[in-house]
């Protein structure tokens, strides 16, 4: 039984579920959002007379720049936690799910080696975030041409995409220890509510010197949320690639040991 | 008797959970080609020794043999050749019934075909493009009965199978087990509730009681004037008064 084979159940399995549409929708809609502060900030008397522009987004808004760099540095924020919190409904859903319908006994005493079962759900987590990451980008390309920004050329465009794609992957090295929480919980509200953890601990790290060593943390600084990207490094780099190896290691543990189903 | 002479052979098996023993150490010796009922009282230990078999518990003691062969020594040799269903007939709910038994088969390496072959079998044919979420619990019961068929195991595992379908498809599965057994030699160890079809479909039967396999009966040698179910409440209760007292 080769993984490929494996891999292709696992993406046959994604067949027909609202959850990925939803998930390209948020994205979207993301990107959307984006894309209106960007025309509130650039034509704000129109803006006033829709009633979008309060005392509070004229203060929140003014004095930045109405272009590409600005619009695209909004949505890298957007992909750095927006897509901490979408990898970990990603995960949540791909390897809990087995147990919420439980289809976890029937996978795991199947006559194919459990690592592959982890190894193909994580690749489809890879794949997944990939395109949002991809569509999210594309929608906001889309929506900047809509709006008329100018200043659009190709090193931001790609630069902007090599941070949203780099986002993505830290994302998705946070992702195995949300599988390994909704393996061990068994469902979905564990790791859901175990993601919500990791936000405030990103958020309130994020604005402490050890943000650079918290995994999520990390993420968030990257993103520019909290500002210019500073202090990270080598350092920060092995913190989110041990997460990565850590979540991957306890929940292969987890899978492979035999009192796991449901 | 030889171990390859059995389909199931179990030597001691125990498991513990913390001080509970779950399953206090039993020997089950399956014959191949046999239909084996597994009976026992709701916390007997039932489920805990067919999650043992299949290698989804591990055992706290004691050997496990199927087929011949040990799940430690080939997991997945000895897994290819063994269908099962554990409980409740799960299924990928958003998934039809096709794409649910194709996942099988892909998993099992079993050709195309058989999609179809064990869709005829359990005549679910016409509800092939149905999602899993909209068949009827006798349908999704189905549904899992063919999932365990569909790589034409030499043993099968069934963990209720009659749960939820009506009296015809009762009489169908049974007659579809019987005829499995009878021509194709299929082995099949099944835990059920409903005595009266355990009773005209199993050779044999083993009583489990608190973790214990407490009698085992041959189906034909029960006195006339006594029924299987008799027969199990008879002892059950004389074993749950004995514990009492």
């Amino acid at each position: 039984m080769s993984i490929a084979t494996v891999l292709g159940t696992e993406l046959l399995k994604l067949r027909r579920s609202r959850i990925t549409w939803i998930t390209f929708a948020v994205y979207a809609a993301m990107a959307a959002v984006a894309g209106l502060f960007q025309w509130m900030m650039k034509d704000p008397s129109a803006a006033r007379t829709l009633g979008l522009m309060g005392q509070k987004a004229t203060l929140a808004f003014g004095g930045q720049p109405v272009d590409w760099p600005t619009f695209l540095g909004f949505i890298v924020e957007m992909g750095g936690l927006g897509g901490l919190l979408m990898s970990a409904v990603i995960a949540a859903w791909v390897f809990g799910r087995e147990y919420a319908e439980g289809t976890a006994k029937n996978m795991l005493a199947l006559p194919v080696p459990r690592w592959h079962f982890v190894a193909a759900k994580i690749v489809v987590c890879a794949l997944w975030l990939g395109l949002l990451t991809a569509w999210m980008l594309a929608a906001a390309v889309i929506a900047g041409a809509l709006i008329q920004l100018p200043g659009l050329t190709a090193s931001v465009l790609a630069s902007t995409a090599g941070r949203l794609f780099g986002l993505a992957a830290m994302c998705l090295a946070c992702a195995p220890l949300v599988a390994w929480v909704a393996v061990q919980t068994r469902g979905y509200f564990g790791p859901l509510g175990f993601a919500i953890g990791t936000l405030v601990l990103a958020s309130v790290f994020g604005h402490t010197g050890w943000g650079p060593w918290v995994p999520w943390s990390i993420i968030g600084l990257c993103s520019g949320a909290a500002g210019p990207v500073t202090g990270l490094g080598a350092g920060s780099a092995a913190v989110v690639a041990g997460t990565f190896v850590l979540g991957t290691a306890l929940t292969l543990g987890h899978e492979m040991g035999a009192d796991n189903a449901q | 008797m030889t171990d390859q002479s059995l389909a199931i052979s179990t030597r001691g098996l125990a498991r513990n959970y913390g001080d509970v023993a779950a399953v206090a150490g039993i020997d089950l010796h399956v014959r191949r080609g046999e239909i084996y009922g597994f009976l026992g009282r709701n916390g007997a230990g039932k489920t805990t020794t067919i999650r043992m078999l299949l290698g989804l518990v591990k055992p706290s003691a004691g050997t496990i043999s199927l087929l011949g062969s040990s799940l430690d020594d080939d997991r997945r040799a000895v897994l290819s050749r063994i269908g099962y269903f554990v409980e409740s007939a799960a299924a990928y709910p958003h998934l039809t019934v096709r794409e649910n038994l194709d996942i099988q088969r892909r998993l099992t390496g079993s050709p195309p075909a058989a999609v179809d072959r064990v869709m005829d079998l359990l005549r679910l044919r016409e509800y092939q493009r149905r999602t899993a979420s909209r068949l009827s619990l006798g349908n999704r019961q189905r549904l899992s009965l063919a999932r365990a068929l569909l790589h034409a195991p030499e043993l099968l595992v069934l963990d209720e199978p009659a749960n939820g379908l009506d009296p015809a498809g009762i009489v169908e599965i049974r007659a579809l087990l019987r005829r499995l057994s009878d021509e194709e030699g299929v082995t099949v160890f099944m835990s059920s509730h409903l005595l009266d079809e355990v009773e005209q479909l199993a050779d044999r039967v083993g009583i489990i009681h608190d973790g214990r396999l407490v009698e085992e009966v041959d189906c034909r040698l029960l006195p006339a004037e006594e029924t299987l179910e008799e027969h199990f409440l008879r002892l059950t209760t004389e074993m749950l008064r004995g514990e009492t007292q």
